[in-house]
């Protein structure tokens, strides 16, 4: 049985993934996370929760092209699947009817967002 | 800077490759180098550097390393299916392995100490950095009659022709003897080993100079002094000696000396061993008789430029001659410094050993041990693997190759003899502190540090392919069908081979045992050797500061007490004793003879208070009064001098002439590896340093009471004695450590073979199984049966004994000649060792067979 809840990290990986959409391979992904959160990550740890995020279904990836700094390598980029997908917003769901019920800020309205 | 000129640190790159899975390796390649890149551009190289270390570790994971996947390398299976069938063995024969790893882990852990140990022998004075060129000056003074004696006490002025004459000479140091000296500051007060020394000193030694400038031996007045003793005098805060130049410390009750220097004690891997140095030119100053040709005082320590050796040692050769005019012979020798602390013994004036020989016997011992052990497991190994042989059949019919199956069986034995060292490292971690006690020098892992891993790899590998060989090539050998059957084919080559390995290790181990007999022989030999002196109870006081001169007061105190039985005096101690003169002249000399002649100067009832026998005349004493210049010769001395009869013959000594009027005895002047040469007794009272005081009775509590009267009459110098017989048997500490060593390698080594002949046993048994139950059956007695198990062994065993004697004979013939008294070889000691191997060898077998031939024949005949 493969798991299907996203943890905070993977979470965050699977919306970068989606931000960054043409990308988003590993080293952009943890540049753009350490840009945002302004926390360290290694390369290693992205790449690490991307591997895992493609096991449940998440993400699916493909060779891109080469270029002169990679020494002429190619890399993988990553893109975000229907599943991935739904699993996000089923995730901003379940938070949103949680807030909803969080009386001090039941006032509040996040449909801006 | 562009790009190109920059790119990731190779190691790292080279490592994440390795370790990545293929499939991943081109996008986290290119990540990383895209990220180097972006961070050297940015911030800075080494930075990024840095960082592609950082990312490089971070990418240890299970999801991108290989070796969490399965691998389809068909080596790293077919290893692992190796190591799983190793180990389903080592549990199937759990009593033979256990033996196995317990005999590796005996025999190496000893190994181990030893080499260590020699190690540590080898490092001695290389820590001086140019200890390659640097040379000690030895003096061989020819003999008339032949002998050459070596001294490393050389003529004062050597100092100056050495450093204007020879350009070669880069450095020199002249040192006196090692000297005690009374050292006050304050309250603090206590005796300190030292020597004077000339500037040149600290360039020649890397001995390190803490604080001090480089003309620290300079000034007369100053003294320099050990970080240890600068402790022990001043408040010293932290490792802050500055403070201690400049302050005083008064010698030996006189002027006060000038603190110029602090430098580190020197370590246990330096032979000199001293607190304080005083500058040389003082000790000249003050002996008048020192700048001469005619005397010798000063050991010589010379930096030479590299190469120039052979020239230098040429051209010293005549020095002492070219200076002296009379008809003497003295030539002057190099040895390196390197070799100075194990090559210190010298025969008649060429280098010939010293420690050196016992770390030959003790690496020969560890050698011929570490043998031992490898071929016994071998054997163990190959007994075992012949109940293999179906294995082996079945590999090579599912298409091993023979290559292969070579290497299961030394990766076998590889992690045998892994498994015994790290045992054995474990031992010799705990057995260090002991074993540094028994051989009286200290060793640590930490101070061995790096050798002790390159040791113990080599080790390893050495032993695990010395016992992977038989297995190895043997058994792959085989063939297939017969293998399969569960028949060797080999059977009669490969019995003969191991009783080949048998004999050899049960000879080795018999010599080593023979050995140990030898070494111990000669050391009870000589410590129960009657040297012509009484040694036992006989107590030897060192008179410091003015005790000598109060030396006849003193001597009426002590008779006072009850144990004391004779009291007298002499220049030192009688039986370790080195002092000689070629000055003597008596009627017949041949004026052109140059004959170096023992002297010790003596007090009153010296002859009778040591014991030694006067053969004819009489003793000397105050009561006669002019004895100051009559004498008493041994009988070597007698010989020498031609005189049937010497008493009332004229001898003159140092100038001084007078009667010889007593013959002694020989007793030994010195240890057994010395011939006693000829002595000549002289009264002479003033020169009286140490007390020799014959006891009787309550020993202990008389100690306690000249240690009151001692300290009573002379304060300042603390209370230092020691007995003879225990001095004597001191000086052969040596001796008796090697032959205690030798003693437990011969337990080690007997252990282990019996271990191997044990398990040879049972193996041989286990094949003639039916064979014994058959013969029961027809009716063979139990003891039938041992004896047709056991006479195969027997032969063996008698014939290792056979070869072990002629090698124990030469081998120990060699190291006994080194001493002038020494044992002959006992023939019977050899006959009871050997009969005792026999019986050893023989309950090992006779065990084994004897639970063979009890087992009921039912059981050894139903299986088929």
């Amino acid at each position: 049985m493969i798991e299907t809840r996203l943890g905070e990290f993977e979470e965050v990986i699977l919306l970068l993934v989606g931000i960054l959409s043409e990308n988003a391979y590993a080293l952009n992904i943890a540049n753009e996370f350490e840009s945002q959160t302004e926390r360290p990550v290694s390369i290693g740890a992205v790449h690490s929760t991307l591997t895992r995020l493609a096991e449940k279904g998440f993400v699916d990836s493909e060779m891109g092209v080469a270029t002169a700094e990679r020494g002429g390598r190619r890399k993988r980029i990553f893109k975000i699947t229907a599943s991935g997908e739904l699993a996000l917003k089923n995730s901003r769901e379940f938070k949103l009817s949680l807030w909803k019920q969080y009386p001090a800020f039941s006032k509040l309205s996040f449909s801006a967002s | 800077m562009t790009p190109q000129q920059h790119s990731p640190p190779q190691l790292a790159e080279r490592l994440i490759t390795w370790l990545l899975k293929d499939e991943l390796a081109e996008e986290v390649l290119g990540d990383l180098e895209e990220k180097y890149y972006q961070m050297g551009n940015r911030q800075s190289w080494a930075k990024a550097r840095r960082n592609y270390w950082y990312q490089v570790i971070n990418y240890l994971r299970p999801f991108a390393i290989s070796i969490f996947k399965s691998n389809n390398s068909i080596q790293l299976i077919m290893i692992r299916n190796y190591l799983k069938i190793a180990f389903r063995n080592a549990k199937r024969n759990a009593a033979y392995s256990g033996l196995n790893i317990f005999g590796l882990t005996l025999g190496f852990t000893a190994c181990m100490l030893i080499f260590f140990w020699v190690h540590r022998e080898l490092q001695v004075d290389r820590f001086h950095e140019n200890s390659e060129n640097i040379y000690r000056v030895w003096r061989n003074m020819y003999q008339t009659n032949g002998n050459v004696v070596t001294t490393g006490y050389i003529p004062q002025p050597l100092q100056g022709v050495l450093s204007t004459e020879y350009p070669e000479v880069q450095a020199l140091a002249g040192i006196s003897w090692t000297m005690d000296l009374l050292v006050e500051q304050g309250d603090q007060i206590g005796n300190e080993i030292g020597f004077y020394a000339s500037p040149e000193f600290f360039e020649v030694f890397s001995y390190e100079l803490l604080v001090g400038p480089s003309s620290v031996l300079e000034d007369p007045s100053n003294i320099v002094v050990s970080d240890r003793m600068a402790r022990k005098f001043f408040d010293v805060v932290e490792d802050d000696f500055s403070e201690v130049l400049g302050q005083t410390l008064v010698l030996d009750e006189e002027e006060p000396y000038l603190v110029s220097g602090v430098f580190r004690a020197p370590n246990e891997l330096s032979s000199l061993d001293f607190d304080w140095i005083l500058p040389l030119k003082g000790l000249v100053e003050r002996s008048p008789w020192m700048p001469s040709w005619d005397s010798g005082s000063i050991r010589f320590f010379a930096e030479l430029a590299p190469g120039t050796q052979p020239t230098v040692s040429k051209r010293i050769e005549q020095e002492i001659n070219n200076h002296v005019d009379e008809e003497i012979d003295e030539r002057l020798i190099l040895q390196s410094i390197e070799d100075q602390y194990l090559h210190s013994n010298f025969d008649n004036g060429v280098i010939t050993g010293g420690r050196i020989v016992y770390v030959r016997i003790l690496s020969a011992a560890a050698i011929f041990l570490f043998l031992v052990v490898c071929l016994n497991a071998m054997n163990l190994i190959s007994a075992q693997s012949t109940k293999r042989t179906m294995e082996v059949g079945i590999r090579k019919v599912l298409g091993e190759p023979k290559g292969s199956v070579r290497t299961q069986f030394v990766l076998e034995s590889l992690l045998l003899s892994i498994f015994a060292t790290v045992l054995a490292l474990i031992a010799t971690w705990l057995l260090l502190p002991y074993f540094s006690v028994l051989i009286d020098v200290p060793m640590s892992f930490e101070q061995l540090g790096l050798s002790v891993i390159s040791y113990t790899l080599l080790l390893i590998i050495f032993a695990g392919l010395l016992i992977g060989i038989y297995p190895s090539v043997i058994l792959p050998a085989a063939k297939v069908i017969y293998a399969l059957k569960g028949k060797s084919t080999h059977r009669l080559s490969a019995g003969s081979y191991r009783k080949i390995l048998i004999v050899f290790q049960f000879s080795i181990s018999i010599v080593i045992a023979f050995g140990a007999m030898i070494i111990s022989d000669q050391v009870n030999y000589v410590l129960n050797k009657d040297i012509g002196v009484n040694k036992d109870n006989m107590m030897l006081v060192e008179l410091e500061g003015s005790l000598s001169e109060k030396y006849p007061a003193y001597r009426n105190e002590l008779l006072k007490i009850p144990q004391v039985k004779m009291v007298s005096g002499a220049t030192a101690n009688p039986i370790s004793y080195g002092r000689s003169t070629g000055s003597a002249q008596w009627a017949g000399k041949d004026p052109a003879a140059n004959i170096e002649m023992g002297i010790i100067l003596v007090n009153d009832d010296f002859i009778e208070t040591m014991g030694i026998e006067l053969l004819g005349g009489r003793a000397l004493s105050r009561e006669y009064g002019a004895d100051s210049s009559n004498y008493l010769i041994n009988q070597e001395a007698a010989k020498i001098m031609g005189f049937d009869n010497p008493i009332s013959q004229r001898l003159s000594v140092w100038g001084r002439e007078g009667n010889i009027v007593g013959l002694i005895k020989n007793y030994h002047v010195s240890d057994l590896y010395e011939p006693i040469p000829p002595m000549i007794i002289s009264y002479v009272p003033s020169d009286t340093e140490v007390a020799l005081i014959r006891l009787e009775g309550d020993v202990q509590d008389a100690v306690t009471k000249i240690d009151a009267l001692t300290t009573n009459m002379n304060p300042k110098y603390p209370f230092e004695f020691e007995f003879l017989d225990q001095s004597y048997a001191d000086s052969y500490r040596n001796e008796m450590v090697v032959g205690q060593i030798v003693r437990w390698f011969a337990i080690i080594s007997v252990i282990i073979s019996c271990i191997g002949l044990f398990t040879l046993t049972t193996y041989s048994t286990y094949l003639r199984t039916k064979e014994i139950g058959i013969r029961k059956v027809y009716g063979a007695e139990v003891d039938q049966i041992v004896l047709l198990l056991s006479k195969e062994y027997s032969i063996l065993i008698l014939l290792s004994i056979l070869l072990a004697v002629p090698v124990t004979i030469i081998y120990a013939e060699h190291w006994l000649d080194q001493f002038s008294y020494r044992i002959d070889i006992d023939a019977l000691h050899l006959i009871i060792g050997g009969l005792a191997a026999m019986i050893i060898g023989l309950m090992t077998v006779g065990i084994r067979s004897y639970q063979a031939a009890v087992a009921n024949p039912m059981r050894s005949l139903r299986d088929e």
